[in-house]
């Protein structure tokens, strides 16, 4: 459990307060794969653990947890791949930004259902990144 | 809300990678790849190569299926 909490955290820094404008919403969204892929791994660190159960003592996976985590990951995915359409598009638009950013919010909100299931501890890459600045 | 750099980003987050990731090398190796081909895109002046966005693809797509599947 404790790789599932420190790798996990990797993505947090998404959530920092170290934010600049990227070179581009491509960029951007190619960026927020890489956290999507990082929180993913993490969350399937817990999903794929036997369910929790009478007879299944820990470390196990809460079903509720669980389909909760499988929800956001369909939003997060789906945000992903619209932002990637669209700044593929046209990467300086503000529509491929928003969409960029609509997918920055996915992949935070299945970072906090992570944070809210105990999966993760606490976002220590915040902290790294407003150290970077 | 503002948006962050990628490549501040996860310049940011690399640091913690050895750190925090120890026996964890899929997810090391997710931010050390995108690091590297954000930098070298951005050093490059240019966007997202085809091929790029083909690895992109293929990884984001497999931890959604398994996910799902899980």
């Amino acid at each position: 459990m404790k790789t599932i909490i420190l790798a996990a955290a990797l993505a947090l820094g998404l959530s920092g307060c170290a934010l600049f404008e990227g070179e581009t919403a491509e960029h951007d969204v190619f960026g927020v794969g890489i956290a999507y892929a990082a929180v993913g791994t993490a969350a399937l660190e817990y999903t794929t653990l036997p369910r929790c159960s009478d007879t299944q003592p820990a470390p196990c996976s809460e079903q509720a947890a669980v389909d909760h985590i499988k929800n956001l990951d369909n939003v997060a995915y789906n945000a992903l791949k619209a932002a990637q359409q669209a700044a593929m598009a046209d990467s300086t638009s503000l529509a491929a930004q928003r969409a960029a950013a609509n997918a920055f919010a996915a992949v935070l909100a299945m970072e906090q259902a992570l944070l809210g299931f105990g999966v993760i501890e606490e976002p220590i890459a915040e902290t790294a990144a407003e150290e970077s600045v | 809300m503002e948006f962050a750099s990628v490549i501040a980003l996860l310049k940011a987050l690399q640091p913690y990678v050895p750190l925090a990731l120890m026996g964890f090398s899929k997810a090391k190796a997710i931010v050390d790849w995108g690091t590297t081909t954000v930098q070298k895109a951005v050093a490059e002046g240019r966007g997202i190569s085809n091929d790029e966005w083909r690895e992109w693809n293929q990884l984001t797509r497999e931890i959604h299926e398994a996910i799902q599947a899980s």
